[in-house]
C-alpha cells in the first residue's frame, strides 16, 4: 500500500491561497469582462 | 507568535478562497433557484396579471390594477419576470436591466420594438435568464408610458451576434427580445419575436 504524506508548511500554504485568491477574483473579473464586452460591443 | 498569527491569516484566506469558489460555482446557477422559489409563491411566480394580460392568458386579475404602474415595464409571467424597462442611449444600460434599444421603435408607435438584457453576469440582473423557457405562443405585456400592449411570441430562435438585422423596424408592430446565448457566454443571440395582440389605455 502507497501511502502519500503531504507536508507544507505555513508560508508555503500561504502562497497556494493567495494563488488560489487571485485565480479566482481573476476568473470572475474575466469572465464578467469577457460577457459585457461582448455584448455590448456587437449591440 | 509569528507562526500563530501566519495560521490565523491562512484559515482566513482559506474562508475566503472557501467563499470565492462558491460564489464562482454556485451564482451562476442561482436564478434557477430564484425562480423556484417565485413559482412556488402562486402560479404567477409572483408577477401580476393585469386584467388585459389575464384576459388573454385565461387568467384571474391578481393586481386590482385600476392605473398603469409607475415608468415602462415588461411583464412575462411564464418566466415569472416583472421588470423595468430602462430606456436611453448609454449602452451602459444593459447593465442594469431591461434595455430599450434607442433606435429602435416603441411600442406606441408600432414598428419593431426591441428590449435586451443580460443572459447571465456576476455583477449586473440577469435579466433574461430564463428567456430559453419562453415559447411560442406564450404572451406577455409591455407596459410604455400608461399603457398596456399585449403580445403573443410567433417565434424564438438563435442567430450570430452579429445578426443586426433583427433590430430593423417592421411593418407589424412587434416586439423583440434578445439576450445572449448559449447561457453563461456571450457567442450567439437568443431571440423572441411577438406580435400585438391587444392594447388598452387605463385612465391614470
Amino acid at each position: 500500500m502507497f501511502k502519500i504524506k503531504l507536508t507544507i508548511t505555513e508560508k508555503q500554504r500561504t502562497v497556494i491561497l493567495i494563488l488560489m485568491t487571485v485565480f479566482a477574483v481573476g476568473f470572475i473579473y474575466w469572465i464578467q469582462n469577457d460577457i459585457d464586452s461582448n455584448f455590448v460591443e456587437t449591440l | 507568535m509569528g507562526w500563530l498569527s501566519l495560521r490565523w491569516f491562512n484559515n482566513f484566506l482559506t474562508a475566503i478562497v472557501v467563499a470565492l469558489g462558491v460564489y464562482m460555482i454556485a451564482f451562476p446557477f442561482f436564478p434557477y433557484f430564484s425562480l423556484w422559489q417565485d413559482r412556488l409563491s402562486d402560479n404567477t411566480g409572483g408577477v401580476r396579471y393585469s386584467g388585459l394580460l389575464a384576459q388573454e392568458n385565461g387568467e384571474e386579475d391578481n393586481t386590482n390594477l385600476n392605473q398603469a404602474p409607475e415608468g415602462n415595464r415588461l411583464v412575462l409571467p411564464g418566466i415569472a419576470l416583472d421588470e423595468e424597462i430602462i430606456v436611453g442611449s448609454d449602452p451602459n444600460n444593459i447593465h442594469r436591466g431591461a434595455w430599450h434599444r434607442p433606435r429602435t421603435s416603441t411600442p406606441d408607435k408600432g414598428g419593431n420594438t426591441v428590449i435586451v438584457g443580460h443572459r447571465f453576469s456576476y455583477n449586473s440582473p440577469a435579466t433574461f435568464y430564463h428567456l430559453d423557457k419562453v415559447e411560442v405562443g406564450d404572451t406577455f405585456a409591455v407596459w410604455w408610458q400608461g399603457q398596456e400592449y399585449v403580445y403573443r411570441v410567433f417565434q424564438t430562435r438563435v442567430v450570430e451576434a452579429t445578426a443586426v438585422e433583427i433590430e430593423d423596424n417592421t411593418e407589424n408592430p412587434i416586439v423583440t427580445l434578445y439576450t445572449c446565448t448559449p447561457v453563461w457566454t456571450a457567442v450567439d443571440r437568443l431571440v423572441i419575436r411577438a406580435e400585438l395582440v391587444n392594447t388598452e389605455v387605463l385612465d391614470v
